[in-house]
């Protein structure tokens, strides 16, 4: 069985990886407040602007 | 205490419970055994990158952040400092209630400020005047 090659990752693509990460949760916990604010919402009313 | 050698760990529990999963559950949408998912949730053992790149799958995040979490900080220390903000910005983020209101506009900002740095890293490394001094490894 051949082992496969490790990748070579440099730091700066690990903080680039760091950083999807933040951002994909960042715009988790945003999308679930938008959520919940859609929802606290009476029916029939609209959001400003 | 969080610290880097519990920081994969320490992730993996709270995002699990952010997502409501068992480690039965999620050990099986990783298609790993719930043994080989508790003793990597509890630091008993690294795993290896095929594991971790499966727990990624099964916690719902971007390929490559889990393995990126694990390895160890960079030796310059201004990416080692911008590693620092984002991995405690990632621990906020995956901490129920941590953020709220005005709290979400700091983060997007501090986001994108870390973003910026980081993009100058990749400039420089870009540029091949500056080849000489890449780090490797």
């Amino acid at each position: 069985m051949t082992r496969q090659p490790r990748i070579t990752v440099t730091p700066v693509d690990q903080l680039v990886a760091l950083a999807r990460l933040a951002g994909h949760l960042l715009n988790e916990r945003l999308a679930a407040g938008e959520g919940a604010a859609r929802d606290s919402r009476p029916s029939g009313t609209t959001r400003p602007g | 205490m969080d610290t880097d050698a519990d920081t994969v760990p320490a992730y993996m529990r709270r995002r699990r419970h952010q997502l409501r999963l068992s480690q039965e559950k999620a050990a099986g949408a990783a298609g790993i055994s719930r043994r080989v998912w508790s003793e990597i949730e509890l630091g008993q053992r690294r795993g290896s990158d095929e594991s971790l790149a499966r727990i990624e799958r099964a916690l719902d995040v971007p390929a490559g952040s889990l393995i990126a979490l694990g390895a160890p900080p960079p030796k310059d220390e201004e990416l080692a400092s911008i590693r620092r903000e984002l991995v405690k910005m990632i621990r906020q983020l995956t901490t129920r209630g941590e953020l709220e209101g005005a709290l979400v506009d700091v983060s997007k900002r501090r986001l994108a400020a870390l973003q910026a740095r980081i993009e100058q890293f990749e400039d420089t490394a870009d540029d091949p005047s500056t080849e000489d001094h890449r780090h490797t490894g």
